[in-house]
C-alpha cells in the first residue's frame, strides 16, 4: 500500500507539473538526452513517443570465453521479443516476452519532470519506471507446490537523468527490485540497486554509451545456479539510422529485463563471461499526433 | 479542458494497474516448504498401520488439538471415527487436499502423502 502510495503521489505530481509546464512557454525541452529509451540492458529516461508502436528484439550471444567452437558464443542466444507504446508525451507502456526463465514482462514508465532550458531553466529529467515480470518455467518439483505469487517479480526505479550540452547525457538509477520468492531466509526479498547510465555522442549517427548497476551487498546471498551473482556491467555503441537506433554493445548479463540482469548475472568479465548482444528497433506510427 | 479530463482517465487507469501490480510477498524457500522436504529416511510408505504411523503424524502436526478427543472437530484420535471419515472418497480429496497445500500448521510432504495414500489402500490397518 505504501508503494502505491508513493507511486499515486509521483503520477499525480506529474499530472500537476505537467499542465504547469504547459502554460509556460519561455521553457524549452531538453530531449533526446539518450537515443533509445534503453541505454543497453537497463531503462533510459527517454519514452517511445506518442502514438509510436515500437517492436524491439534484444539479443545476447553466449560467452566470449566459449571459443572458437561455439564461435565466442555466436551459437547461443538468450532473446527478447518486446512491444512498446507511447501513450501520450508523458507515458509509455510495453510487454516483452524473453527465452531467460521465460519471462513475460510488463511495464509502463512515466516522465515525472523535465529537464528545460530557456529562462527558468530545471536541471534534470526524473522519470518513473514499473515493471512486473512472471517467471513461466515449468514446475519440476512435484514434493513442492507451485504458487502463482511465487512466480512474480517487481521492478520499481526513478531515473534521473540530465543531458550536459548536446553530446554527453548521464543518468543514475536509484532500483528496487522486489522477489516474491526468494531462495533462502538470508536472501532479501526487497534488493536495492544503484544504476549509472551514460552515453556520448561522437557524430549525428553515432554514440558511445555505458552502463553499470551496482547492487548493493549481502542482498542475494544464496547462489544463482551455482554461482554468485555479480554487478551488471556494459559498454556499447549505439548507431543512429534515422529512423531507428540500432544498438550493439558488450554486457556481462545475460538477462534482458531489469529483474534478471540486475539481481541474477553472474558472468565476470575479467573470466571471459563477456556476451556480445545487440538491440534492434523498428518502429511503426500508429496514432498522427 | 479535454486534455485534463483525459490526463484524469489516465491517472486512474494506471492506479488501478499498479493497485495490482503492487500486491506483494515476502516469501522464501526454507520457510513456504518448511515441512516438504523429504529428507526424512525413516518415512516408510509401504508398511504403514494407524497406531504406528497415521496418528503418529497426526499428533506430531498438533493435528489432536482440533481434531482429538479433547477437540471440537471430528476425532481423528479414534481409529473408527477417522477410518469411517477417510473411506467416503470426498472426504479422502477433501483431507488431501488440505494438507498438500497446508492446513494451520500441518503440511504434508510427498513420502507423508503416499503414507496416507497407501495406509486407505491396503484397508486401512489398524
Amino acid at each position: 500500500m505504501k508503494k502505491s502510495f508513493i507511486l499515486f503521489s509521483l503520477i499525480f505530481a506529474n499530472f500537476l507539473f505537467a499542465n504547469a509546464q504547459d502554460s509556460d512557454s519561455t521553457k524549452e525541452y531538453v530531449e533526446n538526452t539518450f537515443w533509445g529509451n534503453r541505454v543497453i540492458n537497463g531503462q533510459s529516461s527517454e519514452l517511445t513517443p506518442a502514438g509510436k508502436l515500437e517492436i524491439k528484439i534484444s539479443h545476447r550471444f553466449g560467452t566470449l570465453e566459449q571459443g572458437f567452437y561455439d564461435y565466442f558464443g555466436l551459437d547461443q542466444s538468450s532473446i527478447r521479443l518486446g512491444f512498446e507504446y507511447g501513450i501520450n508525451d508523458w507515458l509509455m507502456i510495453g510487454y516483452g516476452r524473453s527465452t531467460m526463465q521465460k519471462t513475460f514482462d510488463g511495464f509502463f514508465k512515466a516522465k515525472v519532470l523535465r529537464q528545460t532550458s530557456g529562462k527558468k531553466p530545471f536541471p534534470f529529467t526524473l522519470t518513473y519506471f514499473a515493471d512486473m515480470s512472471y517467471n513461466s518455467l515449468k514446475w519440476n518439483d512435484p514434493t513442492k507446490n507451485d504458487y502463482t505469487s511465487s512466480r512474480i517479480a517487481y521492478v520499481h526505479q526513478l531515473i534521473f537523468a540530465r543531458s550536459f550540452g548536446e553530446k554527453l547525457g548521464l543518468q543514475f538509477v536509484p532500483t528496487l527490485v522486489h522477489k516474491n520468492m526468494v531462495p533462502t531466509k538470508e536472501d532479501k526479498n526487497d534488493i536495492f540497486a544503484f544504476g549509472f547510465g551514460g552515453n556520448y555522442k561522437i557524430s549525428e549517427k553515432f554514440a558511445i554509451t555505458g552502463e553499470y548497476y551496482y547492487l548493493l551487498p549481502n542482498q542475494v546471498k544464496s547462489k544463482v545456479n551455482g554461482l554468485d551473482a555479480n554487478n551488471s556491467m556494459s559498454f556499447g555503441v549505439d548507431i543512429f539510422t534515422g529512423k531507428h537506433v540500432f544498438q550493439l554493445f558488450v554486457t556481462n548479463s545475460t538477462f534482458t529485463v531489469e529483474k534478471g540482469f540486475i539481481t541474477e548475472t553472474t558472468d565476470k568479465w575479467k573470466n571471459g563471461g563477456i556476451h556480445i548482444g545487440f538491440n534492434l528497433v523498428r518502429k511503426f506510427t500508429l496514432i498522427h499526433k | 479542458m479535454k486534455k485534463k479530463v483525459y490526463n484524469i482517465v489516465l491517472f486512474c487507469l494506471i492506479g488501478s494497474i499498479t493497485l495490482f501490480f503492487t500486491s506483494c510477498y515476502y516469501d522464501n524457500m526454507e520457510d513456504l516448504y518448511v515441512n516438504r522436504n523429504s529428507t526424512d529416511n525413516s518415512c516408510d510408505s509401504v508398511n504403514v498401520t494407524f497406531t504406528g504411523n497415521i496418528s503418529v503424524k497426526f499428533a506430531n502436526n498438533n493435528c489432536f488439538n482440533c481434531h482429538g478427543n479433547a477437540g471440537p472437530n471430528l476425532n481423528f484420535q479414534d481409529y473408527t471415527t477417522f477410518k469411517d471419515y477417510i473411506i467416503i472418497p470426498a472426504n479422502k480429496t477433501k483431507l488431501f487436499d488440505s494438507i498438500s497445500i497446508g492446513h494451520h500448521s500441518a503440511l504434508y510432504s510427498g513420502c507423508e502423502l503416499s503414507q496416507l495414500s497407501n495406509w486407505i489402500n491396503l484397508g486401512t490397518p489398524q
